[in-house]
C-alpha cells in the first residue's frame, strides 16, 4: 500500500509541478497550434486536399509537438538531487520513473485534448470523425511520450541535449506514426477506429509501459553518482 | 572467447596476426567476385547490366544489419561484465555499420533510377534500411556528445539495446506500410528464387564483404584502443610534469 501511495504522489507532484506557473504544460500544445497554422499555408486553403492529408499531418505534428517537453523531462530533477530522492524512496527505480513520465504525460496531454478536435475540425476532417481521431491520438501519444522518454534519458547526460533527443526519437516512432495514420485513413473511410493498426498501436503502448521505464531508469542512474 | 580476448594485451596480439590476415582474404575474396559478377554472371533479362549493382548493394545490406547485431551483443557485453574492450567494439561497429548502410542506400537510390525510373522509391526495404541509418546516426551523435568515456559507452549501449528491441517493429510496421500504400506491381530484388548463375557470385561478395567487415572491425578497435591509450599516457605525462 505505501509503495502504491508514494507512486501516486510522484504522479501528482509531476502534475501539480507541470501545471503550476513555470511549469510549461501549454508549450506542447502551443507547438501543435503552431505547426497546425503553417500547413494551409504551405500546401493551400484546398478544403479537399486538406481533408486527404489532414488525418496524417495531425500525427507529423504530434509527433514534433511530444519533442517540445521532453528535453525538460528529467533535467530539472537530475540537477536539484530529486532524482537521488526517488532512488532512495524505496520503489524500484523504473517504477519511479514510470510515475514521472505518467505524470508529465497527464500535465500534457490535458490542454492537447482540447487542442487535437479543434485542429482535426479546422483541417476539415467530418465532425463524426474528429472523436475517434482525437481518441487515437491520445492512444498513440501515450506511445512517443513513453519512446521518447528514453531518448530524453539517455540525453540528460547531455548538456543542451534537445536536438539530439530529436535524433534519437524520431526513427523510433515510425511504428507509431504508420499505425496512427493507418488507423486516421481508415476512419476517413467510415471503418471506425478498431481496425488492425489501431491494435497494432495499442500493442506497442502496452510493450512500450513494460520496457522503456527499465531503459530510462538505467539511463537516469547514469547521471546519479 | 569474449573473456579470452577482453584483456588488451591478449586483444592486441590476437589483432596483430588476425587483421592483416582478414584484410588480405578480404580483397582476394572481393577481387574474385568483383570480377565474377561484373564480367561472368548473366545480365538480368528485365533490367540488364543495371541489375549488377546489387552485387554490391545486397551484400552491404547484410553488413549494415550484421554490424548492428555485433554492436547489440557488444553492448550487452559491455553492460554486463564491464569490459572497456567490448565498448570500443561496439563504437566500431556502429561507424563501420554506419558506412555500410550509407552505401547500401547510394547504391539502392542508383539502382532505383533505371529499375523504378526515380532516384528514390518508398519501397519497404529501402525505408527501413533509411531508418536503421538515422539509428546509426543516433548512437554515434549520442556518443560524440558525452565527455566521459565511460557514461559515453553505457549510455550508448542503452540505446543500442533500445533500438535493436525497435528494429523488428519498424521493418514490421514499414514492410505492413509499403503493402497498404503501394502496387505489388514493383521488380522483386534478389528473393530465394535467384539463379544460382546470380547466387554463386552474390554469396562471394557476400563473404568479401564480411571478411572486410571482419578486418575493420578488429582494426578499428586497436585503433580505438591504441587512442585510449595515448590519451592516458598524456594526462599521466601532464600530471607527472605538474608535480615535479
Amino acid at each position: 500500500m505505501k509503495e502504491l501511495r508514494t507512486f501516486l504522489s510522484i504522479i501528482t507532484r509531476e502534475v501539480k509541478l507541470n501545471l503550476g506557473t513555470g511549469g510549461g504544460a501549454l508549450l506542447p500544445t502551443a507547438f501543435f497550434a503552431g505547426a497546425m497554422l503553417l500547413l494551409p499555408f504551405a500546401v493551400g486553403p484546398d478544403r479537399e486536399l486538406l481533408a486527404k492529408i489532414g488525418g496524417g499531418y495531425l500525427w507529423l505534428a504530434l509527433a514534433l509537438a511530444s519533442l517540445v517537453s521532453l528535453e525538460r523531462l528529467f533535467q530539472g530533477d537530475i540537477d536539484d538531487g530529486t532524482m537521488e530522492q526517488l532512488s532512495l524512496s524505496g520503489l524500484p527505480f523504473s517504477i519511479a520513473m514510470l510515475g514521472k513520465i505518467l505524470g508529465q504525460f497527464v500535465a500534457i496531454i490535458l490542454p492537447l485534448l482540447v487542442a487535437m478536435p479543434v485542429a482535426g475540425l479546422m483541417l476539415n476532417i467530418p465532425s463524426e470523425y474528429v472523436m475517434p481521431m482525437t481518441f487515437t491520438l491520445f492512444i498513440g501519444a501515450l506511445a512517443m511520450f513513453l519512446l521518447g522518454s528514453v531518448g530524453a534519458a539517455l540525453g540528460a547526460s547531455v548538456k543542451r541535449g534537445g536536438l539530439l533527443v530529436a535524433l534519437l526519437a524520431l526513427p523510433l516512432y515510425t511504428p507509431i506514426v504508420i499505425f496512427g495514420s493507418s488507423t486516421a485513413g481508415q476512419i476517413m473511410m467510415g471503418n471506425g477506429v478498431f481496425t488492425q493498426g489501431f491494435f497494432l498501436l495499442s500493442a506497442i503502448v502496452l510493450f512500450a509501459i513494460v520496457l522503456c521505464p527499465l531503459a530510462i531508469a538505467a539511463a537516469i542512474k547514469l547521471n546519479l553518482d | 572467447m569474449f573473456n579470452y580476448l577482453a584483456n588488451p594485451e591478449r586483444f592486441s596480439r590476437f589483432a596483430k596476426w588476425a587483421y592483416p590476415l582478414l584484410l588480405v582474404l578480404g580483397i582476394v575474396t572481393l577481387a574474385v567476385g568483383t570480377v565474377w559478377s561484373l564480367l561472368y554472371a548473366p545480365a538480368d533479362y528485365q533490367q540488364s547490366q543495371s541489375a549488377r549493382i546489387m552485387f554490391i548493394h545486397v551484400p552491404a545490406a547484410w553488413i549494415a544489419t550484421f554490424a548492428y547485431a555485433t554492436m547489440a551483443v557488444a553492448s550487452v557485453i559491455f553492460l554486463v561484465w564491464r569490459h572497456n574492450l567490448a565498448d570500443l567494439g561496439a563504437r566500431a561497429a556502429a561507424e563501420i555499420g554506419a558506412a555500410f548502410t550509407f552505401l547500401c542506400l547510394v547504391t539502392g537510390s542508383i539502382w532505383g533510377r533505371p529499375t523504378w525510373g526515380t532516384w528514390w522509391e518508398w519501397d519497404g526495404r529501402l525505408t527501413s534500411v533509411l531508418v536503421l541509418f538515422f539509428l546509426y546516426l543516433g548512437y554515434l551523435a549520442l556518443r560524440s556528445s558525452i565527455d566521459d568515456e565511460q557514461k559515453a559507452g553505457r549510455a550508448a549501449a542503452i540505446l543500442c539495446l533500445v533500438g535493436s528491441i525497435n528494429i523488428p517493429i519498424i521493418r514490421y510496421s514499414v514492410v505492413w506500410w509499403n503493402t497498404l500504400h503501394q502496387p505489388a506491381a514493383i521488380i522483386r530484388k534478389g528473393g530465394p528464387s535467384i539463379h544460382p548463375e546470380l547466387l554463386y557470385p552474390l554469396l562471394v561478395m557476400g563473404i568479401a564483404f564480411m571478411l572486410l567487415f571482419g578486418a575493420s572491425l578488429i582494426g578499428r578497435t586497436k585503433a580505438l584502443l591504441m587512442a585510449k591509450r595515448a590519451k592516458n599516457l598524456e594526462a599521466k605525462l601532464v600530471y607527472s610534469g605538474e608535480n615535479q
